[in-house]
């Protein structure tokens, strides 16, 4: 058979890949394939547990590596450098030409199949398996084959017999099997990296959600709108990895809310900035969508020209409410690589939370303003009937705050504190202007008049949903801790700490207020009285947290005009948890 | 190549196991899943892990009663656990002493935080790396 004479004995300088080149580029490609395909070390073992020699061959027809040859038939072969030619020269040929008709044989006995690595219908490379088949008898071919390759033919067939295990019947079985591995090895790759790059997507999108549930919370919990943007930058600036990050909210109807936040590193000048944030705030009025701007990436972006050669990679989120251009963040230089669409979908979920919160913590704060507003002019026509008790419910409601914030309390309930103290009296528009400001001992009708303003103004009250939790400390501001207060002779800890807190705070500036019926005691007499009565009127535990406050200091400023900017003060530190969905 | 300290994850959502798992497989832990707490016991009876992260919520038997279960087997005792758990829900103070856990974290957990906290209870993902198995 000539032609099968031709196959075996290739003549060297026909085809290209000759043996030095096989063997030269094995080594090398091994290594490089190691991280493309690393399934094929798998792949390999597997194959050669059948009993099967393999030789992998890149989409060019390069030998890239070959599996140790399972038996001494392959071993004998592997040897003959032709044997090696003949492979490489078929792959070269099915690597371009489909589909793959492997030539059956290359020596006597031994069967080849060529099985493409195929990838989404993309050919990869090829696995050529051989093995020899059972029943090599003695030939006039096999004769030829030892003869042309310098092989002791005794030698060949007694290691093919050792090494046989499949029937030339069984090689549709053998291909079969073959390729399912290979497609098995592939698929099964791929499948893992999908879902790694899932995984990743996942872990990113985790990273997001718990960014917003970080912010959502950190609502409830700051207390102004520029330290709650502030806080967002930071979570932002770790979380994306930026070197440099700033944020800018201007409410449209609050332009002197406008906030600016720079946090990281300094990497431009001031006026470099500005001249960033001109131009993106001009973009982000007629075009909504992020900048990305990675210079390392090649690309030549248009901001960069204007903020220097510090910034190399930058990007830019609009913060827009009810399609109004509200702010933006900006943030710099990600560590180690590009800023991806991971990062500008996270800014993007800050800005949008963020752009909603501080708009309605502003329009919040402007509610409060009003409702405190509208309280203090309700407290002052009070004030308004009786001369002598001017002042007096701005007092008592600094002080109660400060013994308030002394005990401990959190900042909204010193906030409510305060205000339940502003309004403590409200109930003395009830009572008879010649009962308030009768000089003189009153006479038992005239105190049970008087005793009634605790309920008159918890009743007042009542209606008002904002002021509801502060009716405690109008209705219980003369109850004593012995049970001999009014109006319900609570005792003990069933006196509620807004009471206790604000009648403590009443009787101090009652104590030291000149009245109609006698002038103010001074500072000392008023502190032994209330050490004296710690215990029986006061709840001891209040009265040393007063006592703590320096009450020299308190009572000048509560008789000073810092007193209503202070209440401002504190008035806008009272945030309580955000509306929902806010 | 050192010996990469093993973690074992368990939770009943497999979106949590392939995060957590993805996390901690690229800084170079191996990880090693379970879906249950009963699943869990038995991988840890012939596999000890470094370290237990668990659900608390789970079928079969709850976070705290798996940390409880592996704290009774003397070979397990010293196996560090942290927990995660569904956000708004948090342990008793009783159920944190028994468990004797390390971390707790609230879902939606961010994976780099999970990441850090791994890394200060264990350390770096191997442990030194011997000179001649560099060279291999």
């Amino acid at each position: 058979m000539p032609a099968e004479n031709d196959n075996l004995i290739p003549a060297p300088t026909d085809r290209q890949p000759a043996p030095a080149v096989v063997t030269a580029s094995a080594g090398l490609a091994g290594a490089a394939i190691a991280s493309d395909w690393p399934w094929l070390d798998g792949l390999l073992r597997l194959l050669a547990n059948l009993g099967l020699h393999a030789q992998v061959f890149d989409r060019d027809g390069r030998l890239l590596t070959a599996s140790a040859p399972p038996g001494p038939f392959s071993k004998l072969l592997w040897q003959t450098c032709s044997h090696r030619c003949e492979m490489a020269g078929q792959v070269q040929t099915i690597a371009v030409e489909q589909p793959v008709e492997p030539k059956a044989t290359c020596a006597p006995g031994y069967h080849c199949e060529v099985a493409p690595i195929l990838r989404r219908r993309r050919r990869l490379g090829a696995i050529i398996v051989s093995y020899v088949a059972r029943g090599l008898a003695d030939s006039e071919e096999l004769a030829r084959f030892c003869q042309a390759n310098r092989l002791d033919k005794t030698m060949v067939l007694r290691s093919a017999a050792q090494e046989a295990r499949f029937d030339l019947s069984q090689a549709g079985t053998v291909r079969q099997i073959v390729r399912l591995l290979i497609d098995d090895a592939v698929e099964r790759h791929a499948a893992g990296n999908e879902i790694a790059a899932l995984s990743a997507d996942l872990a990113g999108t985790y990273e997001e959600l718990n960014l917003v549930y970080k912010i959502a919370a950190g609502m409830t919990v700051t207390e102004r709108p520029d330290e709650y943007l502030r806080n967002i930058g930071l979570e932002l600036l770790d979380v994306v990895g930026a070197e440099s990050l700033a944020l800018r909210f201007f409410p449209h109807d609050q332009p002197l809310e406008s906030q600016h936040i720079s946090l990281g590193a300094e990497l431009t000048s001031p006026t470099a900035e500005e001249r960033l944030w001109d131009e993106l705030l001009t973009r982000f009025e007629t075009r909504t969508d992020p900048v990305v701007d990675n210079l390392a990436a090649g690309e030549s972006g248009q901001f960069h020209s204007l903020v220097g050669s510090r910034v190399r990679r930058l990007v830019a989120v609009p913060m827009v409410r009810n399609a109004r251009l509200v702010g933006a963040i900006v943030a710099m230089n990600k560590a180690r690589s590009d800023f991806d669409s991971t990062d500008v979908k996270l800014i993007k979920s800050v800005a949008d939370e963020a752009a909603v919160f501080t708009e309605n913590a502003f329009l919040y704060e402007d509610l409060q303003q009003l409702l405190i507003g509208m309280l203090r002019a309700l407290t002052s026509s009070v004030d308004a009937k009786d001369p002598y008790t001017c002042g007096h419910s701005e007092r008592v409601a600094l002080i109660a705050s400060r013994i308030a914030a002394e005990t401990g309390l959190d900042k909204y309930t010193v906030g409510r504190i305060y205000l339940a103290g502003l309004l403590h009296d409200i109930g003395k528009i009830g009572v008879p202007e010649a009962v308030l400001t009768k000089p003189g001992r009153l006479t038992a009708d005239e105190f049970g008049q008087m005793r009634k303003h605790p309920e008159i103004g918890a009743h007042i009250l009542s209606g008002i949903k904002q002021v509801e939790d502060l009716i405690a400390g109008v209705l219980f501001h003369h109850e004593r801790m012995d049970g001999r207060g009014y109006p319900q002779k609570l005792a003990g800890p069933a006196v509620p700490l807004f009471g206790r807190i604000v009648g403590l705070a009443d009787c101090f500036d009652a104590m030291t207020s000149d009245r109609t019926y006698r002038r103010a005691l001074p500072l000392e007499a008023t502190l032994a009285e209330i050490r004296r009565c710690a215990g029986t009127q006061f709840d001891p535990r209040i009265v040393e947290a007063f006592l703590r406050l320096d009450p020299a200091d308190l009572l000048r400023q509560s008789r000073s005009g810092d007193a209503v900017d202070s209440l401002n003060s504190l008035v806008r530190q009272v945030r309580p948890a955000a509306p929902p969905g806010a | 190549m050192g010996m990469s300290k093993k973690v074992l994850v368990v939770d009943d959502e497999t979106h949590i196991l392939q995060v957590v798992s993805l996390k901690l497989r690229n800084a170079g832990f191996e990880v090693v899943t379970a879906t249950d707490g009963e699943e869990a016991l038995d991988v840890m009876a012939t596999d000890r892990p470094d370290l237990l992260i668990t659900d608390l919520q789970m079928p079969v038997m709850n976070g705290v009663e798996l940390c409880c279960r592996m704290r009774d087997n003397p070979a397990l005792r010293d196996v560090p656990a942290m927990m995660l758990t569904a956000r708004g829900y948090s342990l008793e103070p009783e159920d944190m002493s028994r468990t004797g856990l390390r971390a707790v974290l609230s879902k939606p957990f961010s994976p780099r935080e999970l990441l850090a906290t791994v890394q200060e209870i264990l350390g770096p993902a191997t442990d030194a790396v011997s000179a001649d198995a560099e060279v291999l």
